[in-house]
């Protein structure tokens, strides 16, 4: 058994037991000197009575010298007391017998056994010298003379036995005190204290799932007992209230997280999902913050871009380092628009870039914002250009008659004029015989001085400008031509027909010499469309690509053009490629615009395209693009809806 | 020239007026022209007309209603439109007076030749 786990049982019974047993030494020990000393006086008193008794009659008996007498008397009183041995010494017989005394006696064994004294006996020296108590004295005559001596020896064995009774009751007394006193002592232990501890123990073990007692513990016992049950209680109440409020700020301080968290995933939301770069810089232009649309942006992950030099990361702000710096020093925010760069495979970018200082006690920093602008500066541009063209369109309609009229007067004067010139006309014969003007010299004059030219002339700008004016007519169309379900290859097949024609009458070229590529995918869907105005665009994006073999700087050498049709989702798509020598930057964006054109005067009106886009983009609710590599080529795509609703 | 009866142009343009008159009475026609549709009815009351080549925008009584009414006036009369408009769609009554779109000419016109042709389509 451990030092420290002992029951209370075992220290109250060595407590008790230690207790007794001490004090019943101490007590045994007392009363053994007490009884010791009471047994010696009893001995000594006795001794003293019985020497006196004998000494007085065996005075007669000495004096009578009737030695007989004297030994009964003396083996009567050894045979009724407790004395050992009783010795006398006669010295009146010891004259008779020349002898210095005569001595005669009884000795008692320890079992009773009587004997006569001999003095020679070696058992009964040695029993003498076992003499608990002797005492003798001198027998005296009538007038003090001295007749002998007696000595008295009480019994060791006496004394023993009063030891022994002793030692015996003492024993069994403590034996029953201490055994009586344990078991009262455990039992009120147990009743008293135990009990009711265990109880308690009992409640306080039984506790639920929160760790607490889940009813109090029942006071009762003892003062003390109840005394501790009431403040284990009160205890347990404290517990159960600073419990209670500990959980309830925890699920206070849980919630908050919670809370939290839901705000900085729902912020972590807004910023990946807003569409813009957002970049959050420390004061040293380290990166702090990089969204999702900043990854997508550049392709570096956040993992490889935070705490990286932000110029590393968008060589593009280095150009603006002095105005970042500026900002964060001067807590100003700091704007630019349609910053321009080029990025890695050259092509022309726009950025709007806004900074923003930011102060977070003593950290400083800035979140930069950086909007890709280049759609948007093209979709302006789209829609500049169709606003443009629609108010061509309008004008183009309400023009058309006013111009055709004059028009219609110069370019049939004109006619007019020539025919009266010309021999053919009888009447113009009989007028110049009646005016007596020679006709002959008159064609001759007019040959000299060019006439005819100038009205050839007149006659070539009078048709350019209705050209100019049906190709405008073209803006104003009104949507209730018929769309029918057509055949995109069948449809591009007449307007590579129509091209050939057209660019061979022309004389421009020799069509047959551009090798015309078709890919044209199976099983094409019916398109629906005007038939005629898709054949119009085709035939302008063709006699466009066959136009532009025949660049200022020579011929293109293996001159190809490439038609594809292949469905793209719910549209049509038609590629017409070219292997030409392609329009740079500055040409492309203006490709669509109106009346814009890159031939020479007089050779195109520089509205094929803008009629085109008019087409596609306002009457069948398609896209048409540009896309064009310098020294490469030119492709044009047109995407056409493929269902009828799509269209109207 | 085989054509039974005279022709009428009806321009409120001057010069288109002059050069489509000059045009046809330099193929040989009898013509006589009008600026208004209404000095045209009255030039079909007298004249014996059997074509008439209508301008559609007119001062005041426009080329449609100079067809109905002239048409109404003499039956059997047949017309050619020659406007200046980008879109002209022949009304269905007037489909029916047998304008069809082959006679429907726009301006200008770069060959005057048409003319000719339709006339002579219409004389058959």
């Amino acid at each position: 058994m451990s030092r420290n786990n002992y029951s209370i049982y075992t220290a109250l019974i060595f407590v008790v037991l230690s207790t007794v047993v001490s004090v019943m030494l101490v007590h045994g020990f007392v009363s053994y000197q007490v009884a010791k000393n009471q047994v010696l006086d009893r001995a000594r008193e006795q001794t003293s009575t019985t020497l006196n008794s004998l000494k007085k009659s065996l005075a007669v008996f000495i004096q009578a010298y009737a030695v007989n007498e004297y030994e009964t008397i003396v083996l009567h009183e050894i045979e009724n007391s407790d004395f050992f041995a009783i010795i006398v010494s006669d010295k009146k017989m010891g004259e008779i017998l020349g002898q210095d005394a005569y001595v005669s006696g009884n000795v008692k064994y320890a079992d009773g056994r009587i004997a006569e004294y001999d003095p020679d006996d070696a058992q009964q020296a040695q029993a003498l010298s076992q003499c608990f108590y002797e005492d003798s004295t001198k027998i005296e005559g009538e007038f003090g003379e001295v007749l002998g001596s007696i000595r008295v020896c009480t019994s060791p064995y006496a004394v023993e036995q009063a030891r022994e009774d002793f030692l015996r009751d003492n024993l069994i007394n403590t034996v029953a005190i201490t055994l009586t006193l344990i078991i009262l002592l455990i039992f009120f232990t147990h009743r008293i204290v135990l009990k009711p501890l265990s109880a308690i123990a009992q409640s306080v073990m039984q506790s639920d799932e929160t760790g607490l007692p889940q009813t109090g513990v029942k006071e009762q016992g003892p003062r003390e007992i109840r005394a501790l049950a009431s403040s284990i209680n009160a205890m347990f109440e404290d517990i159960k209230r600073s419990r209670r409020a500990l959980e309830e700020d925890i699920n206070r301080r849980i919630e908050m997280q919670r809370q939290v968290e839901n705000i900085r995933l729902y912020l972590q939301n807004v910023i990946d999902s807003m569409p813009s770069i957002l970049v959050g810089i420390d004061s040293n232009r380290r990166i702090t913050h990089w969204n999702k649309e900043a990854q997508s942006f550049t392709g570096t992950p956040p993992e490889q871009a935070l705490n990286a030099d932000v110029f590393r990361e968008l060589p593009f702000l280095e150009v603006l380092s002095e105005r970042i710096t500026e900002a964060i020093n001067q807590n100003k925010p700091v704007s630019l628009e349609h910053h321009s760069y080029r990025d890695e495979t050259g092509a022309l970018r726009y950025l709007d870039i806004m900074v923003y200082p930011l102060t977070s006690g003593d950290r400083r920093g800035a979140v930069i914002r950086i909007d890709d602008a280049t759609a948007s500066m093209r979709l302006q541009a789209m829609v500049m250009q169709n606003e443009k063209m629609l108010s061509v369109g309008g004008l183009a309609a309400g023009m058309a008659h006013e111009i055709n009229n004059p028009l219609s007067g110069v370019l049939q004067g004109v006619q007019n004029v020539r025919r009266r010139l010309s021999e053919k006309l009888p009447a113009n014969l009989k007028a110049a015989e009646d005016a007596g003007v020679d006709f002959e010299n008159l064609q001759k004059y007019l040959k000299k001085r060019r006439i005819d030219e100038f009205f050839s002339a007149i006659s070539d700008s009078g048709q350019r400008a209705s050209d100019i004016v049906i190709n405008m007519l073209g803006f104003s169309r009104t949507s209730n031509m018929e769309r029918e379900a057509t055949d995109l290859p069948e449809l591009i097949e007449g307007a590579l027909s129509l091209a050939a024609l057209d660019y061979d009458l022309k004389k421009h070229y020799d069509f047959k010499n551009i090798s015309v590529v078709r890919e044209f995918e199976e099983d094409m869907p019916l398109v629906p469309c005007v038939k005629s105005e898709i054949q119009q665009v085709l035939f302008n994006l063709l006699t466009n690509a066959a136009h532009a073999f025949q660049a200022e700087d020579g011929q293109t050498p293996n001159p190809s053009i490439t038609v594809r049709v292949r469905q793209d989702g719910s549209m049509a798509l038609i590629e017409v490629e070219d292997n030409g020598p392609g329009m740079p930057e500055e040409v492309l964006s203006r490709a669509f615009e109106p009346f814009f054109t890159t031939k020479p005067p007089g050779k195109g009106t520089g509205l094929g395209l803008s009629v085109s886009y008019f087409i596609i983009h306002d009457e069948h609710h398609g896209r048409l693009e540009a896309e064009s590599t310098p020294g490469e080529g030119t492709v044009f795509r047109i995407w056409l809806p493929l269902s009828k609703e799509a269209t109207q | 020239m085989t054509l039974d009866g005279k022709i009428l142009v009806v321009d409120d343009d001057k010069s288109v007026l002059l050069s489509t008159v000059s045009f046809f009475e330099d193929e040989g026609y009898d013509v006589v022209s009008a600026e208004s549709a209404e000095d045209a009815l009255e030039l079909l009351a007298d004249e014996p007309v059997a074509v008439a080549v209508v301008d559609m925008r007119l001062p005041v009584m426009d080329g449609n209603d100079f067809i109905r009414a002239a048409a109404d006036m003499k039956p059997g009369l047949k017309f050619i439109v020659l406007t200046g408009s980008a879109q002209y769609n022949i009304p269905t009554d007037i489909q029916s007076l047998g304008v069809t779109p082959e006679h429907v000419l726009k301006k200008p016109l770069v060959e005057m030749k048409v003319l000719m042709d339709a006339v002579q389509d219409l004389s058959k």
